[in-house]
């Protein structure tokens, strides 16, 4: 037996994915050329981009270039050690602090990427003695995590307080240290956590939360803190775990929390200490990004503009779409075959969109995940509208 | 008194299916479950029993028996 033939499942997928979509591999598709934060070359053809978590569309915003440019000048490219050893500069701990004033949260743990942030934080805050409730939906990064860290694990229906409370209540006094777990907007059907009904669980039966705001930051409350900002909820939140990947359009992940003792993580989380820390250019780039992002309620405002234009279009057209309209669509489709048939169709017309299948997606499903940025215009919804009505054509 | 009969009716109930379940049977093998329908399963077992289920210890279950061993402890440590 070789220690590959456990790959065969992902080769005959993989198999299945390229014949249904035409010879092209949907997944880890490349993009040559850039012409734009939302245009590009795939496939040798100019393709708009709807699959990228470019949110805001800074990605070639020229004040956040120039600083990542004068850190490059400046700083070098690269750290070279982790935060532990010689890889704290300066300007970590500026964007560090910049996170726990945006936040008002007091303290903030930076990672090398958000991934590492969920691994790192949820890892080291519960072990085989703590308790850990997860979200049906979670990420990957939050279920890794949950299995790195031993504690003993509970997973309540996607979204649904209700379920939480009933699993809270069961655990009786063990619920008032367990570590709740939660996304601010869902990375795969685009739906808002339930936020204040979640924190009125947390006031009745106890524990802590840690919200993942991934893809809410940037997108969501005045200032583009996130959905707990939105909601008006942010005191009640304990860590607010994030990403520099996509409203801030580069890589990195953070933890911020209103307890001195985040400050402790940092001594035990493998994932903080044994990873090289962000190359300066890429603080520099989030610092900027973060500023800017602050200030931009005119692009959260066209963002949301485009989602609801877009959900509404979908739902007319007779597709299966997720519960709510935010920047992130999902078409859901009949199976993997079908799904992979209909994203070759969109890359006909020049539209990628992400092709999403399981173990990605919650459940067996399949998905056309569509994430819009403010960087499109009306013009490219207009487009992204006229390729869905192909797929929608041919139903 | 052990939860097995309960448990074999919930899998019964759950994915219709047709075949002889015992204690012996496999859940993923002869039940067919997959990971998802484990999941749905578990969900299933928290709520009729009223317990909680740490999925930890999944790890462990193979033989619907193993299950109803897991349930039989959680119901004990909750009495």
């Amino acid at each position: 037996m070789s220690l590959f033939d456990k790959f065969q499942e992902t080769l005959k997928t993989a198999e299945i994915l390229a014949h249904s979509a035409n010879h092209t591999m949907p997944i880890g598709l490349s993009t040559d050329h850039l012409y734009s934060p939302v245009e590009g070359e795939m496939c040798g053809r100019k393709t708009l981009l709807a699959g990228t978590n470019n949110y805001l569309g800074l990605t070639f915003h020229p004040e956040i270039i120039a600083a990542a440019k004068n850190a490059l000048d400046t700083l070098g490219t690269g750290s070279t050690g982790s935060r532990m050893a010689s890889g704290t500069y300066a300007i970590h701990k500026t964007l560090e602090a910049d996170l726990a004033t945006f936040f008002n949260k007091g303290h903030t743990i930076l990672f090398t990427t958000g991934y590492q942030a969920n691994l790192g934080m949820i890892s080291t805050l519960v072990g085989p003695e703590d308790v850990l409730l997860i979200d049906a939906d979670s990420h990957a990064s939050i279920y890794d995590a949950a299995k790195m860290s031993g504690a003993e694990l509970y997973r309540f229906r996607h979204n649904d307080p209700d379920d939480l409370a009933k699993r809270l209540k069961r655990l009786g006094p063990k619920a008032q240290d367990a570590l709740i777990v939660l996304e601010g907007i869902y990375s795969m059907l685009g739906d808002l956590a339930r936020i204040k009904e979640f924190v009125e669980v947390k006031r009745q039966y106890g524990g802590y939360i840690l919200l993942d705001e991934a893809h809410s930051l940037g997108v969501l409350g005045p200032q583009g803190q996130g959905l707990a900002a939105e909601a008006g909820v942010m005191d009640e939140i304990d860590f607010i775990v994030g990403t520099f990947s996509k409203s801030l359009g580069c890589i990195g992940g953070y933890c911020s929390s209103h307890f001195p003792e985040l400050e402790l993580v940092r001594n035990n989380s493998r994932a903080y200490m044994f990873s090289a820390s962000s190359a300066p250019s890429v603080v520099a780039t989030a610092r900027k990004a973060l500023e800017i992002v602050s200030g931009a309620s005119d692009l959260r405002d066209k963002l949301w503009r485009h989602a609801e234009r877009l959900y509404g279009e979908l739902k007319d057209m007779g597709f299966r779409v997720g519960p709510q309209a935010s920047p992130v669509l999902a078409v859901l489709m009949d199976s993997t075959q079908e799904a992979a048939t209909a994203w070759q169709l969109l890359m006909q017309q020049g539209l990628y969109v992400n092709l999403v299948i399981p173990p990605a997606t919650p459940g067996t499903m399949s998905l056309l995940r569509c994430s819009l940025s403010a960087a499109h215009s009306d013009e490219h919804i207009n487009q992204i509208i006229a390729a869905y009505k192909t797929v929608a054509e041919l139903r | 008194m052990s939860s097995t009969i309960e448990l074999i009716q919930l899998i019964k109930s759950l994915h219709g299916a047709t075949q002889d379940i015992s204690p012996d049977t496999s859940l993923t093998q002869n039940v067919g479950l997959t990971s998802v329908e484990v999941m749905e399963l578990i969900e299933a077992v928290e709520d009729h029993f009223d317990i909680g289920f740490p999925l930890n210890k999944l790890e462990n279950v193979k033989y619907v028996s193993d299950l109803a061993e897991i349930i039989d402890g959680l119901l004990k440590e909750q009495a």
